[in-house]
């Protein structure tokens, strides 16, 4: 039994009860399912062999591999069932079919492209995560959440559609679908692919989808999207582009730009989506160095990630379930009606922000170290300045304007008990594998699981296990250093407060790169679609105009029938068949 | 399945199948004008086209159990070819007329409902009959081994099409003027054909293919052969509604009755791009200098601007059936595309493609044409929200959307793959990024249409929950099915469009 | 719940202490009491920022005995106070970017047609 179990994608039993779930009406039978079927897939991937190709099947001739562990998609992988074993708790306060059974789905379609173990396999899963996901912000029913969404849809696909062209490529040169990392850009689709995954990943230029969608998704959809499709592309990312030297900057640019979108967003959803580019920055930082250290250090942070971004996106979720909106100029007060979940929000605000103790310490600091050990000063400089920005963002920003700061007279109930349960068990994960390691507990848990470790070296990491060395985060030097960047930085928010420097937060739309789409780029669309409606028959008409008398008189030469032909709609056509026919004669015999 | 139908044939029935595929439908015709009512006549066209199927059968089994694929020649009325007309099938021939016959089928069985709605009691045996001729007609531009045979069956068809399409004017009135259109060009494209044929005549003094293959090789250079080939290049461009000579076919389909749509889009051009493939690879050949030239410099370029032009024109229709009309040229694009790289892989593909897009577009304009009948209505705001009011229809006619689109497992994957294979393989890469890009706005307009339909709510709230008709919904998800099953083993068809390819390139001196 | 209170055009409340009555208590927390009670206290900011202020100078002059070791190319790290000089300055200019930002990319909440919509799944009395 323990056999087949483990020789079964768990992702794919998370798709199959989503599909299922959407068809169970009764609420709690449902639900029960959403939330027993990763508890079972967790088993189900503790059972699995490593680094062998577990199930494998046979499509139109291609050999595919379903399922196969190792070390870097194990713990990606394990993460993201967490996550949805968490989001599956958030959300038992709603009854909401399609919801349920989608967001089950989607976080199964990333768990089986996780573990696939060939590009058609990732493809397939790929898509599925885009076309399953667009329903979480659907659900929210608003027209802006339709129009997002199929924005959000439109980029999804598109992804998935340079990805396939990719894989072909691949699959012509080399005749086999692996996921074996690329070594240059000038290998067939390695452009292609890394594209597609630029787009899931949202680099900068391309992030914006994110931003978008995510603040108008339903409430449990925010925190369920925020989980599982960006942290899939930096697992791609670390399998297929790890040590490309361009992610480097990539990555340091990503941490900085969304610091200066956070600090004048007031949709403290959408702040959040900002900060969720700026950690990913530092993941795909690290893959970009491609060192073990780093690849290590990419890993951690996913990991941690997944878990207190969820916990940020669960609180907010709470506030805005609760009062009704998220937007920060209305919001204030509210430890005085939501305690729990102010605390569950601090906890998770320290953690993002990587206080000693919690969870973002302990996968942050390996970054940090890859990269200056690489020598990379001025990425390091910018790393640095991206972890002062966290806190500004999501460390100070997020809880104090909804729970402190100005008291905004709302008083509403404390969140629902599932939530709290939900937030609960997220932040004792942050605390858990942030605390240093005291009997059982502490980060030796987490960084047991990373891909590169010196008792299992893993075929992940291009430099072999004996380089390691075994990371330690808790040094005098490191506390020392991340409590003074730490505290200063809170300082200046004191001082900046006390002074009235601080801007206010303000009521607005904050433009963005999507501006370029959605106000010129919208304008240009109906523009070509007025010009071509009109251009059409005009070019047939000038065409038929000039060509009218040539016409008449290779009609009357060729055409049995011409007099027919002439007037009505098909002058130009005719027309064309003459021209075609001279240049068919002029080439035919130009070549003979 | 094929060789279990065919094997209840008697021997001397499956003798004369290439006759017989051809006169059951043609004798049938009269009949069926004659009935008193429409009812009997569609039950005739049924049996005509039943019967055809299973001569098709017989006739695709005779040729496969030949290894490398057999010939068989069927002298008319025991005519010797070259004074008789000869048939003459080999694998392309039985492909083309199995899939001709098979959606003349599933047609004929499903236009009922669409004709009681669409046309007039007192026309509708006339329907038929006129069905049934342009069916003889294209069943005999797939068999015919003679080249003045062929102009005859293909204006047989064409006649009896420009009929089927002006009886739309019920529904429509700018049928007529559409009907009228595409008579001219049909017509000038038929004469420039046998113009074409009448200077190969002169030249070579024979209309049997075979035949004309063999005097040809003697005579390249001849001036005359050369008129020929032009002039046949360009007439059966016009049938194929290649670029730019498709601009009878969007209004054809668009006014005509919805059966009409449907049935023509699966079958017409594509028996016009088996005779430009039977010419172009039969009679003529690759060691003609000039035919290079022409697929390079004509056919490749055509199908490239078509997939490019028409799918964004497609992109702007509000009607849907115009859409898909126009995506129909884009599609002939892609098949062109394959049939200019000159390769079996290149041909091979071409016509995967050709039958992929038969039970794609089947798919598609069958769906419409049961909505039609429940909704009225073709545009983009009449489809809205139908998802829910029409659910099987509709996931069907998102299987056809997504198949056409290319979506993994589905027959369009397949043949789009076949297509990107052989242009890899003949080093044509930026074409690739061209099928790429082409399928991308069969992502823009299939995804209209799919998100009008299933995501937006009904534009008449009146809109019940109403499904089209059993007798439309088995032959469409037949269909539909037929999509998936391709994609998923797409053996068969790939199969039977390799024998294809491989049969026109039997004996190549290259 | 009650409304938020008014603005002025810059976005900073409107006389926040003459609001009306202050609002009752009676929909608070139990626990709030236990958990922030302290937060109420007029002297809670003062004293917060002495705390803060004392923990940074603790850090800045722990930095002067203990002797860090940074990575080869990041030595300049070990200059005394240097995280904190960077932090201090990181935030600062983070934050006051958001004043020339705001002006450039904000717009009106209605810019894109879309402003204000609230996901389905909120609770309807709100």
């Amino acid at each position: 039994m323990s056999g087949l179990l483990g020789q079964i994608n768990p992702g794919l039993l998370l798709v199959a009860v989503g599909f299922i779930g959407c068809l169970i009406p009764i609420q709690r039978v449902r639900q029960a399912l959403m939330v027993a079927t990763p508890v079972v897939a967790i088993l189900m991937l503790a059972l699995a062999e490593r680094s062998t190709d577990l199930a494998t099947a046979s499509v139109l001739g291609i050999d595919l591999i379903l399922y196969r562990v190792d070390s870097l998609s194990f713990i990606f992988g394990l993460a993201f069932l967490i996550a949805s074993f968490l989001n599956a708790i958030y959300a038992l306060h709603t009854d909401d079919r399609l919801q349920d059974g989608m967001a089950l789905a989607y976080a199964g379609a990333a768990v089986s492209a996780t573990f696939a173990g060939d590009l058609m396999t990732l493809f397939i899963f790929w898509e599925i995560t885009a076309v399953s996901s667009v329903f979480l912000i659907l659900r929210a029913g608003t027209k802006a959440a339709y129009q997002a969404a199929m924005r959000y849809l439109g980029v999804q696909i598109f992804s998935g559609v340079l990805l396939l062209n990719g894989l072909g490529y691949v699959y012509k040169s080399t005749g086999s679908l692996s996921l074996d990392a690329f070594t240059s850009f000038d290998q067939p689709g390695a452009k292609f692919i890394f594209i597609a995954f630029a787009i899931k990943a949202a680099f900068p230029f391309l992030h914006n989808w994110l931003q978008d969608a995510y603040p108008k998704a339903t409430v449990v959809g925010a925190v369920v999207l925020s989980a599982f499709t960006t942290k899939l592309a930096v697992y791609a990312f670390a399998r297929m582009f790890p040590g490309f030297e361009v992610l480097i900057w990539i990555g340091a640019v990503m941490t900085v730009f969304p610091v200066f979108f956070a600090v004048i967003e007031n949709d403290l959803r959408k702040v959040l989506s900002y900060s969720l580019n700026n950690q990913l920055g530092f993941m795909i930082c690290a893959i970009g160095i491609g060192t073990p250290l780093a690849l290590n250090g990419a890993a951690a942070h996913a990991f941690a990630h997944i878990i207190y971004k969820g916990l940020l996106f669960m609180s907010m979720g709470a506030v805005l379930y609760r009062v009704g909106t998220a937007k920060a100029s209305e919001l204030g007060g509210l430890y005085k009606s939501m305690p729990w979940t102010t605390i569950f929000c601090i906890i998770g605000a320290v953690s993002i922000s990587a206080f000693p103790l919690f969870s973002g310490f302990v996968a942050k600091a390996m970054t940090m170290g890859a990269v200056a050990t690489e020598g990379y000063v001025i990425v390091w400089l910018m790393l640095l300045f991206a972890s002062a920005g966290v806190l500004e963002h999501s460390g100070i920003k997020i809880p104090y304007f909804t729970f402190f700061g100005h008291d905004s007279g709302i008083r509403v109930k404390e969140a629902p008990f599932n939530m709290l349960l939900a937030m609960g068990m997220a932040a004792f994960i942050c605390i858990a594998i942030g605390l240093p390691a005291i009997g059982g507990f502490g980060y030796g848990w987490l960084y047991d699981m990373l891909p590169c470790t010196v008792t299992a070296p893993a075929d992940v990491c291009m430099i072999s296990g004996d380089e390691i060395k075994t990371y330690k985060p808790y040094t005098v030097d490191h506390i020392l250093t991340q409590m003074q960047l730490l505290m200063l930085a809170v300082l200046a928010f004191m001082l900046l407060k006390r002074f009235g420097l601080y801007p206010p937060e303000r009521p607005g739309t904050i433009l963005d790169t999507d501006w370029v789409l959605r106000k010129p780029g919208f304008g240009l669309f109906k523009w070509a679609g007025t010009v071509w409606g009109k251009a059409g028959p005009a070019m047939t008409g000038f065409a038929g105009r000039i060509g009218a008398r040539t016409f008449e008189q290779i009609e009357a030469t060729f055409s049995p029938r011409g007099a027919l032909a002439r007037g009505g709609l098909t002058n130009s056509m005719a027309m064309w068949s003459a021209v075609l026919l001279g240049v068919v004669m002029l080439i035919v015999l130009l070549a003979s | 399945m094929i060789e279990f139908i065919s094997s209840l044939v008697p021997a001397d029935i499956a003798a004369h199948a290439p006759a017989l595929l051809v006169v059951a439908p043609m004798l049938l015709a009269p009949i069926a004008a004659f009935m008193p009512n429409g009812r009997l006549a569609w039950i005739l066209s049924i049996l005509a086209t039943g019967m055809s199927l299973v001569m098709a059968m017989v006739l695709l089994t005779q040729v496969r159990s030949v290894d490398g694929g057999g010939v068989l020649s069927y002298a008319m009325g025991g005519w010797a070819p070259d004074a008789g007309i000869e048939f003459r099938i080999d694998s392309l021939n039985a492909m083309v007329l199995l899939l001709v016959s098979t959606i003349g089928f599933l047609a004929a069985i499903f236009s009922w409902p669409s004709v009681v709605a669409e046309v007039r009691d007192a026309k509708r045996a006339m329907f038929y009959a006129a069905y049934l001729v342009c069916f003889t007609g294209l069943c005999g531009v797939a068999s015919t081994g003679d080249a003045f045979n062929l102009f005859v069956f293909l204006e047989i068809s064409s006649i009896a099409t420009y009929v089927l399409v002006a009886l739309g004017a019920t529904r429509d009135r700018r049928a007529l003027p559409a009907a009228a259109n595409y008579l001219l060009m049909g017509t000038i494209g038929a004469s420039f054909f046998v113009v074409g044929v009448g200077f190969l005549y002169a030249a070579t003094g024979t209309l049997n293919m075979a035949e004309l293959a063999v005097r040809l090789q003697e005579m390249q250079g001849n001036k005359a052969v050369l008129a020929g080939y032009a002039f046949i290049f360009v007439g059966l461009g016009i049938k194929a509604a290649m670029f730019p000579l498709h601009q009878w076919l969007p209004n054809a389909y668009a006014y005509s009755p919805s059966f009409v749509t449907m049935f023509l889009a699966a079958t017409a051009t594509k028996v016009a791009i088996y005779a430009l493939v039977r010419f172009l690879f039969t009679v003529f050949g690759l060691e003609f200098a000039f035919e290079g030239s022409t697929l390079i410099w004509i056919l490749m370029p055509m199908g490239i601007a078509a997939m490019i032009a028409c799918s964004f024109q497609a992109v702007f229709q509000t009607d849907v059936r115009r859409t898909l009309a126009y995506s129909s040229v884009a599609q002939v694009g892609y098949m062109l595309l394959g049939i200019s790289i000159g390769t079996t892989l290149g041909v091979s593909a071409g016509m995967f493609h050709l039958v992929n897009h038969a039970l794609i577009k089947g798919t598609l304009f069958m769906a419409l044409a049961g909505i039609v009948l429940s909704y009225q209505g073709t545009t983009l705001n009449d489809l809205k929200g139908l998802g829910r009011s029409a659910p099987w229809t509709m996931t069907a006619f998102a299987i056809g959307a997504v198949s056409l689109i290319g979506v993994p497992l589905t027959a369009g994957f397949q043949s789009k793959f076949a297509l990107v294979n052989a242009l890899f393989e003949h080093g044509w890469w930026w074409a690739v990024a061209v099928v790429m890009f082409s399928s991308l706005l069969a992502v823009v307009y299939m995804g209209r249409i799919l998100e009008a339909v299933f995501f937006r709510a009904p534009s008449n709230p009146n809109k019940r929950r109403k499904e089209a008709p059993l007798l439309i919904l088995i032959p469409l998800w037949i269909l539909a099915i037929a999509n998936i099953w391709v994609g998923v083993q797409g053996g068969f068809v790939a199969g039977l469009a390799e024998d294809a390819a491989g049969s026109l390139f039997i004996g190549d001196v290259s | 719940m009650t409304l938020p209170p008014e603005r002025d055009a810059s976005g900073r409340f409107i006389k926040p202490e003459e609001e009306a009555p202050k609002p009752s208590d009676e929909h608070t927390h139990p626990m709030s009491k236990l958990f922030f009670g302290w937060v109420e206290s007029p002297r809670t900011p003062f004293l917060l920022l002495l705390i803060v202020v004392l923990i940074s100078v603790g850090l800045i002059v722990a930095d002067v005995f203990i002797d860090r070791h940074e990575y080869k190319y990041t030595a300049f790290a070990e200059s005394t106070g240097f995280y904190a000089f960077w932090g201090f300055a990181a935030f600062a200019i983070a934050v006051l970017s958001g004043w020339p930002l705001g002006k450039l990319l904000r717009r009106d909440e209605d810019y894109y047609g879309e402003a204000d919509t609230k996901p389905q799944d909120v609770e309807s009395d709100s």
